[in-house]
């Protein structure tokens, strides 16, 4: 019984939708990242503004300020290099889940506070691009999201440094290069 | 084992065949754990890349620091006084450009109370006006403090108002400090508004031993200066580039 692989697996074969993902998803990482890197204490007023972490002691609130832009370079970083695709694309979906919840609960929080349309919602959420609309922050974060998707299920490692920090040992599969 | 692979890479698993699935299984709970290692690995050589280049930036956030440092009203006498009535005023801190009976715009009043409630003393929009004004400006022993950060600042300050970016104090405080200890009245200000930073400036002010009685927050900010169409600098402090009503 020797089952054809699918469309879908066929076309990741080739390696294209992978590489697509990686680059873009990297590459966005990298520019959001990098913005927020080089004034850490305008990312620390903006992360203040969520009151998700207490003031007191500041260590917490200055860590995340701190460290957080930077571990978003290095994600985008190792996406692009094709370096533990796995690792780094699980990071980015978790920050994303995460960022998404808390500016949509702030944006909620605004809407509410200002009586405007949920639309009409516009702020510097930290993100790293300024200020966007709300209704056009959260279709992106999604993009993204099936980025990172698009990364965790790929089996093709073309054109990764090494797509797998870990093998897998015994009876594991070679990559599809 | 040739099972395993097959069922692995071409995503078809054997269903008849129990031990080609529960390989197939294995394999996939592999990749998750690895993927989870990964995840892990990554974010603890990010956090040690972040910390160490936090380290050597020139602006970095200094971890130890409170950066929204609050003034405590118990510890200092609570003064709620204006510019004006220092030693006899009405003590009535509404900006005083409309008529008396004017309510307060919300976004001014809340400003307003929140400066109070932190226990500093507020400066009218009048007072500060007649203040600018006044030779002891000039002199030195009347003194504006711009806590915005340098963008704002180059592109619009009261004339002659110092920068006090409390963010990177560094940068100013050993000019700033010996200016504000030798005034008699400090007026600190920002954007006005719902901006914080003028009050964590003062704040700054009071924790370095700057008499809490010589130190106003100036509610209406820049927003309110401009409005009313008063002369602003742009550049450094000092460049002489006065324009009327302009950011």
């Amino acid at each position: 019984m020797n089952a054809q692989p699918g469309l879908l697996r066929t076309i990741d074969q080739t390696g294209v939708p992978l590489l697509l993902a990686r680059l873009m998803l990297g590459g966005l990482f990298i520019y959001m990242g990098w913005n927020k890197v080089v004034d850490p204490v305008d990312f620390l007023k903006l992360v203040r503004q969520y009151h998700m972490v207490p003031e007191q002691p500041p260590l917490l609130l200055n860590l995340i300020a701190a460290a957080l832009p930077w571990i978003e370079v290095w994600c985008g970083l190792l996406l692009i290099a094709g370096v533990a695709l796995r690792g780094a694309a699980l990071s980015i979906l978790l920050m994303l889940i995460g960022f998404t919840i808390i500016v949509s609960i702030r944006a909620i929080g605004i809407h509410q506070a200002e009586g405007i349309p949920f639309c009409d919602v516009k702020f510097d959420c930290g993100c790293g691009a300024g200020e966007e609309w709300i209704c056009e922050k959260i279709p992106k974060n999604l993009g993204m999201s099936l980025l990172s998707l698009i990364v965790l299920a790929s089996r093709s490692r073309k054109l990764c440094l090494r797509g797998d920090l870990f093998r897998l040992g015994a009876g594991e599969p070679a990559p599809s290069a | 084992m040739q099972r395993v692979s097959q069922a692995s890479r071409g995503g078809t698993h054997l269903t008849g065949d129990p031990t080609g699935v529960a390989a197939a299984t294995d394999i996939d709970m592999k990749k998750t754990r690895n993927a989870l290692l990964e995840t892990v690995v990554i974010s603890a050589t990010g956090l040690v890349i972040g910390l160490t280049a936090n380290a050597f930036h020139v602006d970095g956030v200094r971890l130890a620091r409170d950066y929204f440092p609050k003034h405590d009203p118990a510890s200092q006498p609570s003064y709620t006084q204006t510019v004006a009535s220092q030693p006899a005023g009405t003590g009535d801190t509404r900006p005083s450009h409309g008529t008396p009976s004017d309510p307060l715009p919300d976004e001014l009043a809340k400003a307003i109370d929140h400066i109070h409630s932190q226990g500093l003393q507020v400066a009218n929009h009048d007072e500060v006006v007649a203040l600018f004004q006044d030779p002891l400006y000039e002199g030195g022993l009347y003194v504006l403090v711009d806590a915005r950060d340098t963008q704002n600042y180059v592109s619009g300050h009261i004339p002659d108002a110092y920068q006090l970016d409390h963010y990177r104090l560094d940068r100013y405080i050993d000019e700033v400090l010996p200016i504000c200890q030798t005034a008699m009245k400090i007026i600190v200000y920002c954007n006005g508004g719902a901006c914080e930073d003028s009050g964590f400036t003062a704040t700054e002010l009071l924790n370095r031993g700057i008499d809490p009685s010589h130190v106003f927050v100036y509610a209406g900010g820049m927003d309110m200066w401009i409005a009313e169409g008063l002369p602003t600098e742009r550049g450094e402090r000092g460049s002489g580039d006065i324009g009327q009503g302009r950011r």
